[in-house]
């Protein structure tokens, strides 16, 4: 049946805002233009004419916010990416993204579980989300594996194999992901280092990060870490980050000079998520790719 | 040379000296991970199809492809020539690589002939045609059935099938693209 989906995205937008503010966040602008975007290896800013680059998300931004004293921060915006078009890619999206001090990566689980779950009640009246044919139950236990323990399980060689033959992204594509359960949200945590970007190194095992990724349906939705804070480490991943930037020809950036000092300063232990509000939304209401139309 | 941010649904990409066409596309990113570019491709000249992945960093061949507006003009053997539109140029096609069209082809019918490096591998030609129906079994008197169906050959010895009340030296109208028959145009 028909449905005019687009008229449901200013009470999806709302809700979740009320969950961050019941919740004694608070919600943040921060520059959509930046003198140079965060440099992630494979993560491409699109120029803007007059100078700057349209930010690849809010994270250096909120981080600075982090260092100037906010403990409980939330943005939601526009941000842009160079060449990432498909079902569940657009050049220009709309980002959820929220820190909160004195937490760790895997506190957050259960903070994004209940959004998750008064989002769902409050849009439909239940937790349960019909999404391409399966019948997603919100409020189940949540599937939370190990990346490592989700190659054993669902790949076609074992993480160290394809962190070494270099088809990390090849096995999580085409044998994890389309593996894991549809019927409940699932969590896969700590990542290895190589796709660490400004996450802590595990305290548990050095070859890992505490990173979790969500998804829903099979498809990824949010990421979080408990975020790096030690300077020397921050200059070494940018180190490493410029170098294979350079190495696959993409453009030259540089690191804000502000972030490095808000660093510098010192930012709490804190757990940041960055979730797309186009696919949750997508997945909420059923659509076969994220809404062409702009959630804000 | 195509970048891989060029591939897309449509994009027609040259690889190992052969013209491939991507009937399939899906741009995937896992987290803070390289993009892929999952191709799905079939090969202009033979029909294979195969799954390829790109990676960003990957360059990926233009294919030289042109269609030039041509006519049909006559058999020669086991090709069939056609002259060009503009230039009168004559260019001899196999039967391979007109497969089925051979029995369609009608003199001075415009056609799109598809060459990869000056040579032609495909050709579309009008979707509707008429032919005379040369030979068929009158239908039983009485049988209105529509869906009732009976063997049809045309001039060149194509056979079809055809409604029972098609006769012979009717007129009818050729679907080229499945080689069926869509109507009857006049009747004998």
């Amino acid at each position: 049946m028909f449905q005019d989906v687009c008229g449901f995205k200013d009470s999806f937008i709302q809700s979740i805002k009320s969950y961050f503010l019941a919740n004694e966040f608070k919600e943040v602008q921060t520059p959509l233009i930046l003198e140079s975007p965060l440099p992630e290896p494979y993560i491409n800013a699109i120029a803007v004419p007059e100078g700057g680059f349209f930010r690849t998300s809010p994270e250096l931004h909120l981080k600075i916010l982090l260092s100037e004293g906010e403990e409980k921060i939330f943005e939601i915006g526009e941000c842009r990416r160079a060449d990432e078009k498909g079902r569940l890619h657009k050049e220009s999206f709309t980002m959820l993204e929220w820190y909160k001090s004195f937490a760790t990566y895997k506190d957050l689980i259960p903070f994004t579980k209940n959004m998750l779950l008064q989002l769902a009640d409050e849009l439909f009246s239940k937790t349960l989300i019909e999404y391409n044919g399966y019948d997603i139950e919100l409020d189940n236990d949540w599937f939370i594996i190990s990346v490592e323990e989700a190659f054993s399980r669902f790949g076609s060689m074992s993480l160290d194999s394809a962190l070494h033959k270099k088809c990390y992204e090849d096995e999580m594509s085409f044998y994890i992901e389309p593996s894991l359960p549809k019927d409940t949200p699932v969590v896969l945590y700590d990542y290895p280092m190589e796709f660490a970007a400004l996450s802590k190194i595990s305290t548990v095992n050095s070859k890992f990060c505490e990173r979790w990724e969500l998804y829903l349906g099979g498809v990824e939705i949010a990421n979080t870490y408990s975020e790096l804070t030690d300077l020397t480490e921050h200059k070494k991943r940018f180190d490493n980050f410029l170098n294979v930037r350079k190495n696959n020809n993409f453009d030259d950036y540089f690191v804000m000079d502000a972030f490095m000092k808000a660093i510098e300063n010192g930012i709490p232990e804190s757990a940041g998520c960055a979730l797309g509000l186009d696919r949750l939304f997508m997945i909420f209401f059923n659509m076969k790719s994220i809404p062409a139309f702009d959630l804000t | 040379m195509y970048s891989a941010s060029d591939l897309r649904k449509g994009l027609k990409v040259e690889i190992d000296g052969e013209p491939w066409v991507i009937i399939d596309f899906d741009f995937c990113k896992p987290g803070k991970g390289q993009a892929l570019y999952r191709c799905k491709l079939r090969n202009m000249i033979t029909g294979n199809t195969m799954d390829k992945t790109y990676r960003a960093v990957e360059k990926i061949g233009k294919p030289d492809l042109s269609e030039r507006d041509v006519f049909y003009s006559y058999k020669d053997g086991d090709g069939f020539v056609f002259s060009d539109a503009d230039t009168y140029e004559e260019y001899r096609l196999d039967k391979g690589v007109l497969g089925n069209l051979v029995y369609f082809l009608i003199e001075d019918m415009n056609c799109k002939v598809l060459f990869f490096n000056d040579q032609p591998i495909d050709i579309t030609i009008p979707i509707f045609i008429e032919k005379v129906i040369t030979y068929t079994e009158p239908g039983a008197r009485g049988d209105t059935a529509t869906n009732v169906t009976k063997p049809a050959t045309i001039d060149n010895g194509y056979e079809l099938n055809v409604p029972i009340f098609v006769n012979e030296g009717d007129v009818i109208k050729i679907d080229t693209r499945t080689g069926e028959y869509v109507e009857r145009v006049s009747k004998a």
